[in-house]
Order: C-alpha cells, then structure tokens, then sequence
C-alpha cells in the first residue's frame, strides 16, 4: 500500500490542500497525520474539517494537541499560549473529539507512527541531539518509525556495527529501506517547513516495495500569511512561512 | 519444485554459515542453471526465470561469522545502488530477495571479460590502453552522473558489451549521494582493492568522485607497464600513496609515451583537487593525445632522486586531504565542462560568427574549467574531384589545412590558452557529425548558429533544428537579428 505521511500541518489550509492533491498525483492510497494538526495557523477548523474528510486515515496525537486538552505549564512561551487559546476557541466539538482521540503512538503497516519520538512519546523530545535518535530507534517495536516535531526532513539510520548516521534527503529520490536496519524517518513539515525551503513538506511509503521518497510542494503561503495576520495573531507565525527558519 | 530458503540465525551476530543454495533448485522463480564463480564473500549463479528472457545471474551472498561485516553491508550497498542506476554501463537489475529472509540479487549477464584479460597480457602498447580504458572513463562518468561514486574500480570489475560499451559492476563498496551508506570502514578486508585505492579512501574519504579516478590512473599504470605502481597491499603500499608519485612507468616501460606518463600521473596526483576533475576528460585525453600538455615530468624515466623524493615528501606534509568533497559527484561534473562549439565558417555571416564568438566568452569567463571543441563540417564532395573517402578526409589537403587555419583564427580573439581548446575538422553531414561527436564524447552543451529562417530551410529544416531535436545534451543556439533579416532577403 502506498501512504502518504504528512505531520505538522499547524492550520495551513493551503499547504495542506496542496500536499493532499500531490499525494494522490502519487498513488498514494492511504494517509497518515503525525500530529500537531493545528497551531501557528489561522485556519484550524478547516484545516481539521479537511484532514477529517480525508480517506483512510490514520493519526497520532502532537503536542499542539496535547496542548489544546491540558494545562500548559509555566515554562511555556507566551505567543504558544495564545495559539492554543485562540485555536481551541474556533474548533466545534467534533473537531476538538477528534483531536483528542488521537493516540500518542501507532505501529500499522509494520512501521511505528509517532509525533516526536517512541522513546517516552510524551515527552515530546526533538530528535536529533545527542543519543535521542537511538533511544528512539531501541523503543519502537518495528524497525521503521516515523517522526516529526522538528519540521525538518532527516532520515536517520543504524549501520551493521551500531552507528547512527544521519542523511538529508533529496526531494523525489527513492531511497530503499533494507527489512534488517534499524531507521528513524523525520518527514518534515506541511505546514510550516524549517529547513530554509519553504515548499510544504510530505514522505511517501510504500509498504510492499518497502521504499520511502521526500516530496516538495509549493503551495500559495503569501495567502496562508495573509490569514494569519488578518486574525490578529502573532505576525512572526506568518513570516515564517516565507523564510522557512 | 519452489523453495525459499531461510536465513537461520542473526546476521548481525555472523554467528555460522546461515545460508546456502544449490544448482537446480528455483527461488522466487529463478532457476539456478549453472555456477559460474564462487569467490570469498559471495557466489554466481547462472539463471533463468520464465517471465525474464535476459541472461541473469544471481549473486548469493555468503554469510559466515569468519567474513568480514563488510561483505554483507557491501550486498546491501549493492542492491540499493544497482536498483537506482541507470544506462548501458551498469547491469540492469531485475530482483533481490529480502535481506533478512533469503539474501540474493538477480541481474544482467554481461559476458565480455576483454579489459581483464588485456590486463592479463600487460605491458600493453598506449594505443591499446587508451582504447580499452576510454570506454571505462565514459561508463565512469555516467555513474557519477548519477551521483555514485564506484570505490572499487579495478580491472575484475569491468565488464562490456558487444558494442565495446563498458559494464562497470560490483558496488559493494559504492557510495550513492542521496542514499544512505551502511558502508563500515573494512579496507583491510579487502586486499585486491588496496591496490587502486585514493589517498582520500586511506583517510577513510567515501564524497569524493575523483577517487575513482585515481582508480583510473592505476589501472592506466598497470596496463602501460604490467605492474601496480604501489605494489600489492602492504602497510608501505597504503601509506606511500599518501607522500609520493609512483615510480615513472617510462622507467619500467621505455614505450611508454610521455602523454601516457603525463595522463597517469595526473590521474594519480595525491591531492583530488590536482586530478582531472571528470573521468569525461581522462576519456578525451586518452583520445585526443596531441591535447596532453606535456611536462617535465612526461619524460621522467629514472626512479627521483632522494633529493626529489625528500621535497615531494615535506611537501605532502604541508597539506592536509579535506575531510569532506564539497561538491556532489553530479555537481562536480558541472564545474569541468565540455562545450562543443560547431561552426560554418564558410557560411556564417561575419555578425553571426561574433555573436558565437561572444557566447563562448561568457561561457569561459564563469568560474569553471571550460573546456571547448570547436567544430567544423566539411562536404565530402567540396572541391574535388577525387572519388577516393580517404583522400578526401586527408588532414593535410589544403582544404582541410584551410579549414584548421580559419577554425584557430575565429577563435584566437578569445585569448584561452591553447590546453583548453581543441579544433576538429570532420566530414559527412554536419547535423549528424555534430550529433554523434556530442554523444560519442559525452558532450555537455552544444554552441552553434542557427541559418536561415526563409522558405527553403522551413521545407527542409535547418542543421540546428535537427541538432536541437537529437542531441544528449543543451544546445545554445545563436541568432542574430540581421542574419535573420537577410536570409528572408536571400529567399
């Protein structure tokens, strides 16, 4: 089956839009959504409507999610605060059940599907320092896992002898996942990329042929932007989207 | 009768043999007909498979706790490269089995052995080498086309087809840009590559496309002298790659010509920066000799002095191999290219020739190591009355001597030195000479006019028309608004 994976869409209707439209273009025959649905964006009921509406899928929970459903602790910065205030305001019920049904940590397709890491998944940890990578790879039962959080694609993977090293992918190449490795798949982000590119970000999957491959989409984030200052929300969230850091 | 066999025990433990196969039993459809080598790591098998009518062969890796981790890493590396690559020079893949359940890689037979076996029969005569080896160069260049650097280029790893196509394979140890590399440092695990092995690949340096030509460079020595310039592996052979040249091959072959001196040791130079930067170029230079510009070193035929060696040595010490090729191989390819600038000199109105004039110097005033052919075509019925091709294609006939003078004097305005630029003059039809010299010499991008927008070359198409349809690469064409104006007045 061929999947399409997207995480990290933070209310960008757009990018989202584009993404799924490209997925499909793909083949792709199921979707996965790796969490944090909204935040940042100013289009958080459609955005959650939409993903919604998508067939066969399947999602984790993100800590924009975790946010909406808890009280954040004091720590926390003060634009973030207003985002999820401001968003819980504009979800209905459904929309704010369906976000709050989601799971912390899925294993389908004989891959693991989890927000920022399999390693204690509520401690909403960025991959990439230190040993994080590896503890996450040791925690999940399957070889493959699929992250986001850090809204930059990274493909991370243990050689024979134990080493984790790390690769930057290259967008539509098609990089074969071996059924005897051990791997860590950050798919990027849709709706707000961090890696200087500011094309949304998505992975396909296919579970049979067991290969992966990075898609760029360019979609219309002057408009996205235009929202978010229109909402009176926190005009660095729409710069972002340009800049991509 | 349909068997899968199993793997039985951890591979990453190598703990015992874990996996076998026998003659005549099928796997996932392949018929195992005939072995056909059994090497250390790894055995051949011929197969057949109804839906496939290639001749295949399957490689079945062998799995032992006493072989080397590489040997399974490098089948791994194998199978994600060769399913990836594309064209004529590797062969084609057609399946593999799962690693973890029943390891195997299905692919093309390549049959001819012809480089292997000319290296059997070293010292060869340089015309000879320069023959086999620029196939090798092209097939090497497409690989890093596509961003795989090779690692283990050695004569055992070249194969061709009918046409003289070189088939390089074995990517055990290859590395692919954009794939992960699972390759764990293991060189002293594999003696017959030491060898042809770069300084850099001492330094444990996979980036680096020029690596393999440094390979090149020592497959070129071992074919001129029938000796390998640093002997078979040793810890002196590894570790005087890093300080010091080779002994000349003049000193071991007298008929060694200086280009051929000059190209290897080029090629082997210990710093990549100092090597040709594309295996396309050691290609044109085994083809176009008279291009080498020759050094003092071209001549050496005598081991150095002390005196020499101790300089070369303290000099070596001076710098340091960078860690990391800051260049991709494919991006690499972009900084050494090749133009071909095609001319009608004959036909070409004065504000058309230095309008291509003009394109060739923006071209070579970018920060790259251009390298330009210019081209002429002439009719083979022009001016004779001769009926005999060879005297008609004579290089000394004075309108071929003509077409040379006019080629060097449209292009002197330029001021390029003479070791970037190369003037051809060739016969036949010009869309078809322009078309199959771009291809025959991996050309990157073609300059050329364009005649004629009037009536007659609408009906019949122009040369540039055609060359834009057919060739390999981009092709800049050239217009200037008064041509255009007077070939409408011409029609």
């Amino acid at each position: 089956m061929k999947l399409a994976i997207f995480s990290d869409i933070h209310s960008n209707l757009e990018a989202l839009e584009a993404c799924h439209k490209r997925a499909l273009q793909l083949g792709a025959e199921g979707f996965v959504c790796l969490g944090d649905v909204t935040g940042y964006g100013a289009d958080p009921a459609a955005t959650v409507d939409r993903l919604m509406s998508i067939d066969n899928l399947i999602a984790v929970r993100g800590n924009h999610e975790e946010a909406l459903f808890t009280e954040l602790s004091e720590g926390v910065k003060e634009s973030l605060k207003q985002t999820v205030e401001w968003t819980r305001n504009q979800l209905n019920d459904k929309q704010l059940r369906f976000l709050d049904s989601l799971p912390y940590l899925l294993e389908a397709h004989g891959v693991t599907f989890v927000h920022a890491s399999a390693n204690h998944p509520r401690q909403w940890v960025y991959l990439g320092q230190g040993d994080t990578v590896e503890y996450c790879m040791e925690a999940a039962h399957t070889n493959v896992t699929f992250i986001g959080h850090v809204h930059i694609p990274h493909v991370f993977y243990k050689t024979g002898s134990g080493d984790v090293r790390e690769l930057k992918p290259r967008e539509e190449v098609l990089i074969p996942l071996m059924s005897n490795r051990r791997y860590v798949i950050n798919v990027g982000s849709v709706g707000q990329p961090r890696d200087g590119d500011s094309a949304s970000c998505f992975v396909m999957y296919d579970d049979k042929k067991r290969g992966i491959s990075f898609h760029r989409v360019v979609y219309n984030y002057v408009e996205t932007a235009r929202k978010i200052l229109a909402a009176n929300l926190n005009s660095a969230f729409a710069e972002r989207l340009s800049h991509a850091k | 009768m349909e068997k899968t066999p199993k793997v039985s025990t951890n591979h990453t433990d190598h703990a015992e043999t874990i996996y076998e196969v026998t003659l005549g039993e099928t796997i996932d459809g392949f018929k195992l007909v005939e072995q056909i080598v059994e090497s250390e790591v790894s055995t051949l098998y011929r197969v057949t498979h109804p839906d496939h009518p290639l001749a295949m062969v399957m490689k079945v890796p062998k799995l032992h706790k006493k072989l080397p981790p590489s040997t399974y890493f490098g089948f791994e590396s194998e199978i994600r490269i060769l399913s990836g690559v594309k064209g004529p020079y590797t062969p084609e893949f057609v399946a593999s089995g799962d690693m973890a359940e029943c390891p195997y890689l299905v692919m093309e037979f390549i049959e001819g052995e012809s480089l292997p076996r000319a290296v059997a029969e070293a010292p060869l005569p340089a015309e000879r080498v320069a023959a086999l080896m620029a196939p090798v160069c092209k097939a090497v260049h497409e690989l890093h086309r596509q961003n795989v650097i090779h690692l283990d280029l050695r004569p055992a790893n070249i194969r061709n087809r009918e046409d003289g196509t070189a088939v390089i394979i074995d990517f055990g140890s290859a590395h692919h840009t954009h794939l992960p590399d699972m390759y764990e440092d293991a060189h002293e695990d594999a003696p017959h590559s030491v060898a042809y092995m770069a300084p850099e690949q001492v330094h444990h340096i996979r980036t680096d496309s020029r690596s393999d030509i440094y390979a090149i460079g020592v497959m070129l020595y071992q074919m001129a002298t029938a000796k390998l310039p640093f002997g078979q592996k040793n810890i002196f052979s590894i570790k005087r790659r890093l300080r010091s040249a080779p002994l000349p091959p003049r000193a071991i072959n007298a008929g060694v010509p200086p280009w051929l001196q000059e190209i290897i040791y080029t090629c082997m130079e210990i710093y990549p920066d100092n090597r040709y930067a594309t295996a396309q170029k050691v290609a044109y230079m085994l083809s176009h000799p008279h291009m080498v510009a020759l050094t003092k070193r071209s001549y050496e035929n005598s081991p150095a002095s002390l005196l020499t060696k101790a300089r070369r040595w303290i000099r070596s010490l001076g710098a340091d191999i960078p860690q990391h090729s800051r260049l991709h191989p494919a991006e690499r390819l972009t900084t050494a290219p090749h133009v071909l600038v095609a001319l009608d000199l004959g036909h070409a109105s004065l504000y058309l020739k230095d309008a291509i004039r003009d394109a060739v110097r923006k071209c070579s005033q970018m920060k790259r190591q251009t390298f330009f052919t210019c081209l002429v075509i002439l009719k083979e019925n022009d001016d004779t009355d001769s009926e005999d091709p060879e005297l008609i294609r004579d290089d000394k006939s004075p309108r071929h001597v003509q077409a040379q003078v006019e080629l060097r004097h449209w292009f002197k305005p330029l001021d390029l030195p003479q070791s970037q630029v190369n003037f051809q003059v060739h016969y036949g039809d010009p869309a078809d000479e322009i078309i199959e010299y771009a291809s025959h010499h991996l050309i990157d991008q073609i300059i050329m006019g364009a005649r004629g927008s009037g009536t007659l070359h609408r009906l019949l198409g122009s040369v540039s028309q055609k060359v834009l349809a057919y060739a390999p690469c981009t092709v800049t064409v050239i217009k200037t608004r008064k041509d255009a104006t007077a070939d409408v007045d011409a029609n």
